[in-house]
């Protein structure tokens, strides 16, 4: 295990990475760049021992590469989500419509592909702890938004059914969020993510569809058949206006 | 051909049967008259006394009359007995006289009152009247007019059916050339799961060689085509393996670099190799990522998302997020144009065309985005209404020296084979137009006169699918 000494640019306690890549090389140069820009980090070479560190550690954010020996990267992301709805980040072969998919289907917040760019690794780990650290500022003079049966609370950053929560990831919690902040409205793909991924520009539009199932089957009653967030093909989706009680 | 030849054949004996009843009829029809005659003649003799007079002869006439149907003239020394107004002695032939005048009967066919009349003539005896009989032959051409009219029906169903009966025939004994040639385009054509019947006889041999040879072609091809996706798959494998060494060789390379660069004890030198490390790492690293592509592309592992996409809103915001307004002037006929279309994958082609004039042409480069109402394809008929989008990308250099032009979207194809990785993998090109088919449409590339290179990406237009 290796933790690098926190950084002064990174105000507060500094975040928790689990590393999970099987590859020495690539293992330590992630370590020595994420060291550089202030992490904390920790290591695994495989899926097994990932699944331990991540219950001894608790981190913050997992960076998962998907081919690992044993048990492959899916496999590892589908067990953490069943403990956790820490953000995960997925190390996918490059452009692999397969592996992009799976992974986001199996719980990955968000993915970045091989070979990558170091700026854009931290930049997408950025954009997810911010997205966990950072409470939207609710519209002033209501401080819980209602979709259908949900009640949002962003200062909380928790969604509720009835006196029942519902878990989201941090990624579904602020999809919820700004689709039934603009409800009645409808979301281009581009705009949600800018909205909740932080990509500024043209990022891939899988992310907001593969999301949006996911959503969908932790809140709608039917998810084949969505009643609160609407699909607008070509276009975007919408979260249904809430009809007067 | 043949089932003409059946129908003649059919004709040809349908005339000979009427010809030949036609000619037995006739026969028959002297044997009758020359038999009445011969009869006749007996009957004058020996009802004729030896001196016969005026009465007899009349009397004779009379029981002519109630024997048949013939009419009779007489000729008895200077006087001529007539049995009716029809008959009269200028029918009588003199070459007829003259063989009865030698004493033996003899007929003639003549026409009395307009009606075919056979006349057959004799003397009675020794120095008696010579007798001439006509016999109407009326009824006989009327039967044979009718045999006519049914022979003529009959022979004209016989050549229909003849012709129906060859056709079939001859279909028998042509088909197997039929299919055989069938086969055989089809296998021009590179259907090579064409198979004839096998026999015995000439054509099943010729179905079995068929066969044979079909065969081989098929395994030929199938070695072929396994030893390329070999090839196709050890490129493959090979970016495969490449990418985790490449992407832990990124990472280090930008964080010495970034690291050297902030280490004030860093000598010019060495910070000026991290910088070329990092870069020449940074094109290892596109190289790799385009073979991965193409190979990805060539397994047909590549998904198109496709959704409607207003291609000139899209081209405006490809051009500022890559910071080109400066150098890159994008234009449009309309101010939407949807494409049916995969987003990424068509980012992917401008960018890399843009990139490609950028780098080898001159600016300004311009991005025409405009649309073209009705291509007519005439192959393929169901989308002869299908309207495209194009997205032409041209440059203001030289352009491309026309021989390499065929060959600009060749893997690896350099123009200029001293200038190796001229800022590119060498396939850049070639995916693009890989993207373009994926995506149901054409990139193709012509020298601009006055300008560039001009390229021109054909898209799906909305409603085209």
């Amino acid at each position: 295990m290796d933790r690098s000494a926190p950084r002064g640019d990174n105000p507060g306690v500094n975040e928790l990475l689990l590393v999970v890549e099987d590859d020495p090389s690539l293992r330590e140069v992630i370590s020595i760049g994420l060291g550089g820009e202030g992490f904390r980090v920790a290591l695994a070479e495989d899926g097994p021992s990932a699944l331990l560190a991540f219950a001894s550690q608790t981190p913050d954010l997992v960076l998962l590469d998907v081919m690992l020996p044993g048990l492959d990267g899916f496999s590892v992301c589908r067990e953490l989500r069943k403990v956790s709805l820490a953000p995960i980040i997925m190390l996918t072969a490059r452009a692999s419509t397969g592996d992009v998919i799976q992974g986001l289907e199996s719980g990955a917040d968000d993915y970045v592909s091989k070979p990558f760019d170091f700026s854009e690794l931290v930049a997408r780990i950025r954009s997810v702890l911010r997205r966990a650290a950072v409470r939207p500022t609710p519209a002033p003079g209501s401080a819980l938004l209602t979709l259908g049966p949900l009640t949002i609370d962003p200062a909380a950053h928790a969604a509720s059914r009835g006196s029942q929560e519902v878990a989201l990831t941090v990624t579904e919690f602020r999809l919820l969020y700004e689709l039934a902040r603009h409800a009645g409205q409808v979301l281009t793909r581009e705009q949600l993510l800018e909205l909740v991924w932080g990509y500024s520009y043209l990022g891939d539009s899988r992310l907001v569809d593969v999301h949006v199932q996911r959503l969908r089957a932790k809140i709608e009653e039917d998810p084949a058949h969505p009643a609160l967030i609407a699909t607008v093909r070509g276009v975007g989706y919408r979260a249904e206006r809430q009809t007067a009680p | 051909m043949f089932a003409a030849a059946v129908a003649l054949t059919a004709l040809a004996l349908t005339l000979s049967a009427y010809f030949m009843s036609r000619s037995a009829q006739e026969n028959d029809a002297v044997d009758k008259a020359v038999a009445q005659t011969r009869f006749n003649l007996f009957l004058a003799d020996s009802m004729l006394p030896a001196d016969p007079s005026a009465a007899d002869y009349n009397r004779l006439l009379d029981a002519y009359a109630i024997r048949g149907d013939f009419s009779t003239l007489m000729i008895t020394g200077g006087d001529t007995y007539l049995s009716g107004p029809q008959v009269t002695i200028d029918l009588i032939a003199p070459e007829l006289a003259a063989k009865v005048a030698q004493g033996r009967i003899g007929y003639q066919m003549v026409t009395m009152a307009g009606e075919p009349t056979l006349a057959a003539g004799g003397q009675a005896r020794q120095g008696g009247p010579t007798l001439y009989f006509f016999y109407r032959q009326g009824d006989r051409q009327a039967q044979l007019a009718q045999l006519r009219n049914v022979l003529v029906v009959v022979g004209v169903i016989l050549a229909v059916l003849g012709a129906l009966a060859g056709y079939w025939v001859a279909g028998g004994l042509l088909r197997p050339v039929g299919r055989a040639s069938k086969a055989a385009a089809a296998v021009a054509r590179g259907d090579l799961d064409v198979r004839l019947l096998e026999g015995t006889d000439e054509f099943g041999v010729l179905g079995s060689s068929f066969n044979r040879m079909a065969e081989n072609l098929q395994a030929k091809m199938f070695d072929l085509e396994a030893g390329q996706a070999r090839e196709r798959r050890f490129v493959a494998d090979v970016a495969h393996e490449l990418r985790t060494p490449v992407s832990a060789l990124v990472g280090e390379a930008s964080l010495l670099r970034s690291r050297t660069q902030a280490d004030a004890a860093a000598s010019l030198e060495i910070t000026r190799l991290s910088v070329l490390i990092e870069r020449d790492i940074g094109r290892l690293r596109q190289l790799v990522d385009d073979l991965l592509e193409i190979s990805r592309l060539d397994a047909s592992a590549v998904e198109a998302v496709i959704e409607p996409i207003d291609l000139v809103q899209f081209v405006g915001q490809l051009v500022r997020a890559h910071g080109w307004s400066d150098t890159v002037q994008a234009t449009a006929s309309e101010t939407n144009l949807f494409a049916e279309t995969d987003k990424r994958l068509v980012e992917r082609i401008i960018v890399n065309l843009v990139q490609n004039a950028l780098h080898h042409g001159a600016p300004p480069i311009v991005v025409e985005v405009r649309s073209v109402p009705v291509v007519f394809d005439a192959e393929n008929e169901d989308q002869a209404e299908a309207a495209f989008v194009q997205v032409a990308v041209s440059d203001s250099g030289p352009g491309v020296p026309s021989e390499h032009l065929p060959h600009i979207f060749d893997r690896f194809y350099k123009t200029d084979p001293s200038r190796s990785f001229a800022g590119g993998s060498g396939l850049g090109l070639a995916i693009a137009r890989e993207n373009a088919r994926l995506l149901g449409g054409d990139l193709v590339a012509e020298n601009l006169p006055e300008r560039g290179v001009g390229f021109v990406l054909t898209l799906p237009g909305v409603g085209s699918s």
